[in-house]
């Protein structure tokens, strides 16, 4: 809704939200002058019968992009932050119990690019027992913060929950089908996970071995003149800076809302489409089940120069992170390009 | 712009925004809306030259005007329900 204010500037009525958005605007504006994130240059060309809301938001976005936006620029996920600042629906929200108004920074996914990543981490593997499921767990972990991960794992995991009831394959759906099991219309798990290794996608296991993260470590010291030798530092840099979870920009806190779905990439195996039916199916069960959650992370915080002045961090950590985890996916693309 | 103007601005646009905030009468529940002192109720300035013409317009209309009571009507001319 636009009102006129009774007057911005003295000379001239200026027209402007008139909405706590609007109100976030100033104070956030302000803030971010305080701290000189609004610099002298960006005033420059402006004047007070010319301050605008389409002219406060520009120099909110300069301000944010020049701050923080070169560590959001990826290479292949298709990860991205975007600046909120509420309208009066979503108050509540952004607002804190005694009222205080909240702007946030959000972490969503566009539409993800496929690759295949198989060749890549089975060369890991083949080096020393371990070592790629290690690898995997590695940039499926950090894949979480998006949901369930689109990689084998994670299809290996959908197709328990989408298929057979949470066990390891359609043996327990089949007994129910009787003498009609061989018609059913039941993924098998043979077919699904023809010709990948289980070690790829079996998460719990204490038969398949798994490498600790000492041992990866200095694996990616040993064979780091080796083809897999950058796949494995740009992995062992992503476990690092990914350590801690509660650094990371927060998941969305309501009880109505489902886990996000929002995958930055798809990880195929042998082929980029392998999993495509259980991603599908996946996809539709997220659309029937509810609602999705708006973000897969939100940093919120007063737009007030403390506010901004502590969520940068926890903005910049989050943006590392997801730098760290393109730099891994682009390396095993490219891995698995070459071999 | 110089900041300091930036800044003041901004602020100026805050402190209307504050003035102009419904408040909550927490003892009767209703919602008033406090009238800005400067632009007056319904945007108008009142100043010296309305009170004046309003003025005029009590004294010309003053003759029209009456202050004896309603005579009651008369007992014989109410209706015989009652």
């Amino acid at each position: 809704m636009l009102l006129t204010l009774p007057v911005i500037a003295p000379e001239v009525a200026a027209v402007i939200e008139f909405s706590p958005a609007g109100e976030r605007h100033l104070r956030l504006a302000l803030a971010m002058s305080r701290l000189g994130m609004i610099t002298d240059a960006d005033l420059a060309g402006l004047r007070r019968t010319r301050v605008s809301a389409s002219s406060i938001r520009a120099l909110i976005e300069k301000g944010w992009q020049r701050e923080v936006g070169g560590e959001y620029a990826f290479q292949l996920i298709s990860a991205y932050a975007r600046l909120i600042l509420p309208s009066h629906d979503d108050e509540e929200e952004f607002s804190t119990e005694s009222g205080e108004p909240l702007v946030g920074v959000a972490i969503n996914a566009r539409q993800p690019e496929w690759i295949t990543i198989g060749k890549a981490f089975s060369a890991i593997e083949a080096l020393q027992t371990g070592l790629g499921r290690k690898a995997l767990a590695i940039l499926e972990g950090s894949l979480c913060h998006f949901g369930m991960p689109y990689t084998v794992g994670g299809a290996f995991d959908m197709a328990q929950h989408l298929y057979w009831y949470g066990e390891e394959d359609e043996s327990v759906v089949l007994q129910e089908y009787g003498d009609e099991a061989d018609a059913a219309d039941v993924p098998r798990r043979a077919d699904l996970f023809d010709g990948i290794p289980e070690w790829a996608y079996i998460n719990i296991s204490d038969e398949i071995p798994i490498a600790s993260g000492e041992e990866f470590a200095a694996a990616a010291v040993r064979f780091a003149d080796q083809p897999v030798g950058k796949l494995l530092a740009s992995l062992l840099h992503l476990d690092r800076i990914d350590s801690d979870n509660e650094l990371f920009a927060p998941p969305y806190q309501n009880e109505e809302c489902s886990i996000p779905n929002e995958p930055p990439i798809v990880c195929g195996w042998n082929t980029k489409t392998d999993f495509d039916r259980i991603f599908d199916d996946n996809h539709r069960y997220f659309a029937e089940g509810g609602e999705e959650p708006p973000w897969s992370g939100c940093v919120m915080f007063a737009p007030t120069e403390a506010g901004i002045t502590e969520s940068l961090s926890r903005i910049r950590h989050t943006g590392l992170v997801l730098r760290a985890l393109d730099a891994a996916l682009h390396e095993a693309r490219k891995l698995n390009d070459e071999v | 712009m110089k900041r300091e103007t930036f800044e003041e601005v901004l602020r100026e646009a805050l402190n209307r925004l504050e003035a102009t905030r419904p408040s909550v009468d927490l003892a009767s529940g209703l919602v008033s809306r406090r009238a800005d002192p400067e632009v007056g109720i319904g945007g108008v300035r009142y100043g010296k030259p309305e009170k004046l013409v309003g003025q005029a317009v009590s004294r010309l209309a003053a003759p029209g005007r009456t202050s004896k009571p309603i005579v009651a009507p008369s007992p014989d001319l109410m209706p015989a329900c009652f």
